[in-house]
């Protein structure tokens, strides 16, 4: 479909974000070698409670587990994928200045319970003000 | 910086201990994409300034341009997380590992009718930031928000009771552009709701009096003044390039062309009416949400439903009303809060009631549904729909002014006066001698009139009236009847100077 995102992962990640509706889900997208995201795992979203249907966090030492089993089976982490309930899939200012640059980032829009749109996005270099640039 | 750094390391007479740091590998390609780099130092500030100085691109990624961690940057000894400033001189040299990892996280932009690209093109003065400092202290509105609120460019339809809050507190929140549309003139009536015009503003144009009001406020705030009635042809070059209209109007030919030529347009609007001791606040056609249309289709049945001029309201109410239309105004610019889109708020002030009620979009709605009909905004006549206007097809209904029927009156002609007002209006201004049959009832009442006398029908402004003749044709009578031309508001001169009827 793309060289960015396998076929259907789109459509399994919109299932969890409607899952997740009214609140925010979040998680990893694993990849090979190619740097294409092939599979997710979802994350507890650790914002602070009663923003979690505005906000996401992912504890970094759940991240950190998750790279090391990746890592054992030949995987990668290649980005992070998180929805917006009732709102846009257009990077926050929140979501852009956070952005690790060259990580894939997943953005769904959820609106009244059904996911309308899924857009991925990329910080291309590390140089202050970088806007996001979206790739799908 | 480095050297500085090392010297600190020598001057504490510690022996150099290296550690072992793990790299997320989300963060490895700004580390020569090492999983594990080794780095000198006992603390975390030690680590940090061997990493910084080995490292450029990762220190890139770390700091920002004051020198500061980033946001998003963590560092654990084992799962300690380490991050905070006040624990960087700890000695974590005993540590399992050390992980330098990312903390994802991240949230829904908030969206505002106000683009981050203009916001970002304005800036406030030392003057701005004093006199917005109670939105400043908000933490949802801020800077940035107040400089959306700077940069929106908003109409106001109507600078009467409605519009008298609403530009008032638009130029307070400081609204860059402002533009208020007003064909009308202030009377004294108006003063007991309209408080934006005071005495001194009784007779002049209501546009003038509101502008010079929000210049009172605000000399810095760009205000535009157009002194016209809204109409199909100047509607859309009234609010092109503006990015939300208020409607503060007070009849439903504009309200029906306001919406039709937001829609057109593509410009959402702040809906709000008013009538007696309550009120509605809408947002209509907000990105795609439901318009006027789709709530009511049509305006009411003609006759049912006086306008706010004839049917009264309590003076707080256009403040309330008007107030709550401010607010959704400047939550829609900054893009904060629950919005009304899709919603109606109702407030009763008598019963203290207020109900959130949804309304739904209407696929078929002939204006924004899936197949619109209405393309281009053209005048809804109202008058003619409701049928209150005379119509060439139909028998013209004749009628009498305020002076022929004095004339008739004092000269104790055969005529019968029937007031077809409900009996609240006929409590403020009472027509001497005429028999009251509200306009709901006079066709089954239709006996009580006699066919052989000329009948002169009477209502507040001689509109429903007509009505009523037409009604009484209608239903069969064929009795001579008369409309007063203008109704008891033009006759109240005449008649009541020496007769005591007001109460």
């Amino acid at each position: 479909m793309n060289d960015v995102l396998e076929e259907g992962l789109c459509r399994e990640l919109m299932r969890a974000a409607e899952a997740a509706y009214p609140l925010e889900c979040c998680g990893v997208l694993f990849g090979g070698a190619d740097g294409r995201a092939d599979g997710f795992c979802e994350a507890e979203n650790r914002a602070p409670a009663g923003s979690a249907g505005r906000h996401f966090t992912i504890d970094p030492l759940w991240l950190y587990r998750q790279e090391q089993s990746a890592g054992k089976a030949g995987r990668q982490i290649v980005g992070f994928y998180h929805s917006h309930p009732d709102c846009a899939a257009y990077p926050s200012d929140e979501d852009a200045e956070g952005m690790i640059p060259e990580q894939l980032y997943l953005i769904l829009s959820v609106r009244e319970g059904r996911c309308v749109e899924c857009r991925v996005y990329r910080k291309m270099s590390l140089e202050p003000g970088q806007v996001p640039e979206r790739f799908l | 910086m480095a050297e500085y750094e090392l010297e600190q390391g020598g001057l504490r007479d510690r022996p150099s201990v290296t550690a072992k740091v793990y790299i997320s590998a989300t963060l490895r390609s700004f580390f020569d994409r090492r999983t594990e780099v080794e780095a000198k130092g006992h603390t975390v500030r030690e680590i940090l300034k061997d990493l910084q100085r080995q490292y450029p691109d990762g220190a890139k990624l770390m700091f920002d341009e004051n020198g500061g961690l980033k946001g998003f940057i963590r560092i654990y000894a084992g799962e300690e997380d380490k991050t905070d400033v006040s624990l960087w001189d700890d000695d974590i040299s005993g540590a399992s590992g050390i992980l330098l990892l990312p903390l994802v996280a991240g949230g829904a932009p908030q969206e505002a009718l106000i683009s981050d690209e203009r916001r970002k093109a304005e800036s406030l003065d030392d003057e701005e930031v004093e006199r917005f400092n109670k939105h400043l202290l908000l933490r949802e509105i801020g800077v940035k928000g107040q400089k959306r609120i700077k940069a929106a460019r908003v109409v106001v339809a109507g600078a009467g009771a409605l519009g008298s809050p609403v530009i008032q507190y638009l130029a307070a929140a400081g609204v860059g552009t402002i533009k208020v549309v007003d064909f009308d003139q202030v009377t004294l009536g108006n003063l007991q709701s309209q408080v934006i015009h005071g005495v001194r503003d009784v007779k002049r144009p209501k546009a003038a009096s509101a502008r010079d009001t929000i210049r009172n406020i605000n000399r810095k705030l760009n205000v535009e003044v157009e002194q016209a009635r809204l109409s199909a042809d100047n509607i859309r070059s009234v609010i092109e390039g503006y990015d939300l209209v208020i409607d503060c109007t007070d009849n439903y030919q504009t309200r029906y062309l306001i919406n039709d030529a937001c829609v057109l347009s593509g410009i959402p609007f702040v809906f709000g009416a008013i009538y007696q001791y309550e009120g509605m606040v809408s947002v209509f056609h907000y990105r795609g949400g439901p318009c006027l249309r789709c709530l009511f289709p049509a305006p009411p049945a003609p006759g049912l439903v006086p306008t706010c001029a004839e049917g009264g309201t309590i003076s707080p109410l256009s403040g309330i009303i008007g107030s709550i239309q401010a607010n959704e105004a400047l939550k829609l610019i900054m893009g904060i809060g629950e919005h009304l889109d899709g919603r109606l708020l109702r407030v009763d002030t008598l019963g203290l009631h207020n109900d959130l009620v949804r309304v739904e979009k209407n696929c078929g709605c002939p204006v924004c549904g899936d197949q619109p009909t209405i393309t281009e905004v053209w005048d809804f006549d109202y008058e003619e729909f409701c049928g209150l206007k005379e119509d060439e097809q139909e028998e013209p209904v004749e009628g009498f002014t305020p002076e022929e029927l004095a004339h008739r009156i004092e000269a104790n002609e055969p005529i019968r006066l029937i007031d077809v007002r409900e009996p609240h209006e006929r409590a403020i201004l009472r027509f001497p001698g005429a028999t009251a049959i509200p306009i709901g009832q006079l066709a089954r009442r239709k006996g009580e009139l006699d066919p052989e006398q000329d009948t002169i029908f009477i209502c507040k402004e001689g509109k429903r009236s007509i009505l009523a003749i037409r009604t009484l044709r209608e239903a069969g009578y064929k009795g001579p009847m008369y409309n007063l031309k203008g109704g008891i508001d033009a006759m109240k001169d005449i008649i009541f100077s020496n007769e005591g009827g007001w109460l």
